[in-house]
């Protein structure tokens, strides 16, 4: 292990930029050269690019490579006999899955970070916890789904699990009521995928009789966007649905990836996301990879220090964002504050293929 | 099932076997092909698009004229008529190309169907709204009843309905198109012209490079620049791999200089490529690092990215287009003949005399090339495409004796 774990010890959110970019600089840079010694087809990717190792290093400087690599080789900085588990990204709408491929130490240092991260908003006693899928959804153990990963991920914050769904999404309405009623005074912790939650769980229940009335309940969510945005749902009218219907009042999505599990970016109360002590993200201009300032719109390049099996802690994704504080987002958290728009327009399929070809298949994640 | 009818229209597509062919090159075509050209070179709009002034050129009166020559020359005696009823599927890259197929097949007195891409873009509405005009007038009653343009969504029924009744199908859109509309079926007695997925790629022999004086290479740079930057180089034709002809000291030289040249007539000409495409391009990139040897070159910004291979290779499948070039050296032209296959399309040469370059294809019949030419003619079309005389094929030959 090329990084000690010192970093958990730093504050999640307390951190100023200029004190955590030095900070994650010199993690990522060894980051960067663990992996180049160790993953031949990273090593091959920096030499292509004459990329050199200077002693000074910025988080600007660090090297990035994109996130659909994952879907087209495996990738791993560890001998095989050291796999502990391979995630792989939902394969819903993409023909290619990602492969993201953990140890233990990264593995238990992807837990670790969330719950450092999610601490700051459940607190740290565990909250009855009400699920918005359905129980089948984490049965392989071997090779778990994004969807999977992240409910066994979060499960580890919640007791009395419930499943709100059944195997064939349809509300458990039995199983709600018996949660809701045990823990009628007490805060509850609702967590699923965006998506599935407005689908499966609002859609499904909000003019029935069953009408569901939480006293205390936060609510965290995470997932694509865009199947919501084509039924012009964005991500207030999600909030304000759910609190009217369900008296949700604590609604906060969060933005992360199958490539980056741990190192969230969640929203705070006023709708921004958080880079954590152990991210960073950059907006950079596609047609120059420089490195945006606030409030201008470009892709967005996360930085994380947790993936140490896999060259994973730097990558461009394919996602538009843009920067919106600094240190100083209203909520009081230091680091960046920032916001996703979606992700970019497929390129045009222009090659000598469309005239009669069906549209292919999305080529990202759902995130 | 909505098939979208473009020109105004006057009749139904199975009604076309019903109207007499025209003869080849008669006055009623001509007419209405030269009209067309003075329409696009009198409007402002289409004047700002070089690939429309480039198609107004070639429709011009002197030139079908030059066409018809070369083709009398051709057949000699032979007597060829018209095949009939032509089914066109356009491409949705080069938006201008359903004008070629189209015109090429009317002016040897065809009927025609043609499909447009559902892709709009500039140009093409441009075209369509040239030709409304024109076909709605009564001095063009003869093309308005013979000629037909539809757009509908992908689907097979309409395609069938369309097939079964053509003696040509044309199928522009490459090799999943071709396969996909191959399995609807035409008529026993037509026939199918079908264009695959093509690559193409530049020749440039460096010691030459090197001798050019500093305007000559900047005009050189600029003809590269329309070659491959037109359509975004995602025109068949368009150069993806430049080779340099001559040692790896002078190639590597040659190459900086020529690059810098380029680079010039991006900053002046070049709009930004969607953000897709500059992730597909670094995509591509790393890829290709991973599973070759390889050197990225740098450069301005990502307008222009430059993969130096040592090992030449074609690497079709990693080309995604939008200025994205592979380049090598090889010591002599004729080190060529191994990279070649069926599905090489164009060359682009400079610094080579013609001369050379049919020493190089007499020494050895090549695998692959359909058309050599100069750098600056990549995207002009010429009436044999991909290895098919064109005009040839859209007739068939009467034998008499």
């Amino acid at each position: 292990m090329h990084n000690d774990a010192s970093y958990f010890d730093w504050p999640v959110y307390g951190l100023s930029e200029a004190e955590k970019s030095l900070l994650l600089a010199d993690n990522l840079k060894n980051l960067t050269i663990h992996h180049a010694e160790n993953c031949p087809e990273y090593q091959r990717i920096l030499s292509a690019s004459n990329y050199s190792f200077k002693n000074h290093v910025e988080i600007a400087n660090i090297p990035f490579i994109p996130v659909r690599l994952f879907k087209q080789h495996k990738l791993m900085s560890i001998p095989a006999e050291e796999v502990f588990k391979t995630l792989t990204s939902s394969g819903t709408t993409s023909q290619q899955v990602s492969q993201i491929i953990l140890d233990r130490d990264t593995a238990t240092a992807q837990t670790k970070a969330l719950v450092l991260i999610l601490q700051q908003f459940l607190g740290k006693k565990r909250l009855p916890m009400l699920i918005i899928d359905h129980p089948s959804v984490i049965k392989n153990k071997v090779s778990f789904s994004a969807r999977g990963a992240g409910i066994l991920g979060l499960s580890n914050f919640g007791r009395d699990h419930t499943y709100a769904l059944n195997d064939d999404m349809s509300p458990n309405i039995e199983a709600i009521q018996t949660f809701m009623e045990k823990h009628q005074n007490e805060r509850v912790f609702i967590f699923g995928f965006t998506f599935m939650i407005w689908k499966y769980f609002f859609q499904t229940l909000k003019d029935t009789q069953h009408s569901l009335h939480f006293q205390d309940a936060i609510l965290i969510h995470s997932g694509g966007w865009k199947k919501l945005i084509d039924e012009a749902v964005d991500n207030t009218v999600f909030k304000s649905s759910l609190q009217e219907a369900f008296n949700i009042q604590s609604i906060h999505n969060f933005y992360g990836m199958v490539e980056q599990v741990g190192s969230i970016f969640m929203e705070c109360e006023h709708g921004y996301l958080h880079t954590p002590a152990f991210a960073d993200i950059l907006i950079r201009d596609a047609q120059n990879w420089s490195i945006l300032p606030v409030s201008s719109k470009g892709l967005v390049q996360v930085l994380s220090i947790l993936p140490n099996s896999y060259p994973g802690h730097s990558l461009l994704t394919e996602d538009i964002g843009e920067l919106i504080y600094v240190d100083n987002c209203p909520c009081g958290r230091k680091g960046k504050a920032f916001l996703i728009h979606g992700r970019i327009a497929k390129a045009e399929l222009r090659g000598c293929s469309d005239t009669h070809a069906a549209e292919a298949g999305n080529n990202s994640n759902e995130r | 099932m909505n098939v979208n009818y473009i020109l105004p229209n006057i009749i139904k597509p199975e009604q076309l076997a019903d109207i007499a062919l025209l003869k080849p090159f008669s006055k009623e075509i001509l007419t209405f092909i030269d009209q067309l050209s003075l329409a696009l070179l009198r409007s402002p709009i289409a004047r700002n698009e070089p690939e429309l002034t480039a198609l107004a050129f070639w429709m011009r009166k002197s030139n079908i004229e030059k066409i018809r020559l070369a083709m009398q020359e051709k057949i000699g005696e032979a007597f060829l008529t018209p095949r009939g009823t032509v089914f066109h599927i356009a491409p949705s890259n080069v938006d201008t190309i359903f004008i070629y197929s189209w015109f090429l097949s009317m002016l040897v007195g065809n009927r025609n169907i043609v499909r447009l891409s559902s892709k709009e873009s500039i140009q093409t509405e441009i075209l369509i709204q040239h030709l409304y005009e024109l076909v709605s007038l009564p001095e063009h009653k003869q093309i308005a009843e013979r000629n037909i343009l539809v757009r509908y969504s992908p689907n097979d029924d309409i395609t069938a309905r369309l097939s079964s009744f053509c003696d040509v199908r044309t199928i522009w859109g490459g090799d999943s198109t071709v396969q996909q509309i191959r399995r609807t079926p035409i008529p026993p007695t037509a026939i199918d012209i079908a264009f695959a997925n093509k690559y193409s790629l530049a020749l440039i022999k460096a010691s030459k490079w090197l001798d050019t004086s500093p305007s000559d290479k900047k005009k050189l740079a600029e003809l590269f620049y329309n070659d491959s930057y037109w359509f975004d180089q995602m025109a068949c034709s368009s150069p993806r791999l430049v080779l340099w002809i001559g040692d790896l000291e002078s190639s590597k030289l040659a190459s900086n200089d020529f690059w810098s040249n380029l680079k010039s007539i991006i900053q002046v000409k070049h709009k930004r490529f969607a953000d897709a495409d500059y992730v597909n391009k670094f995509v591509a990139t790393n890829n290709l690092a991973i599973t070759s040897k390889i050197n990225v070159q740098a450069t301005e910004n990502n307008d222009l990215i430059r993969i130096w291979l040592e090992e030449p290779a074609l690497h079709i499948d990693d080309h995604c287009g939008s200025g994205l070039f592979f380049e090598s050296c090889l010591n002599t032209i004729d080190n060529l003949h191994p990279l070649l296959k069926r599905s090489i399309q164009t060359v682009t040469y400079a610094g080579f005399t013609k001369k050379e370059i049919l020493a190089f294809l007499e020494k050895q019949p090549p695998l692959g090339i359909d058309r050599i030419v100069p750098f600056g003619q990549a995207l002009y079309f010429s009436s044999t495409w991909d290895g098919f005389d064109l005009l040839r094929t859209f007739m068939r030959e009467i034998t008499i004796s």
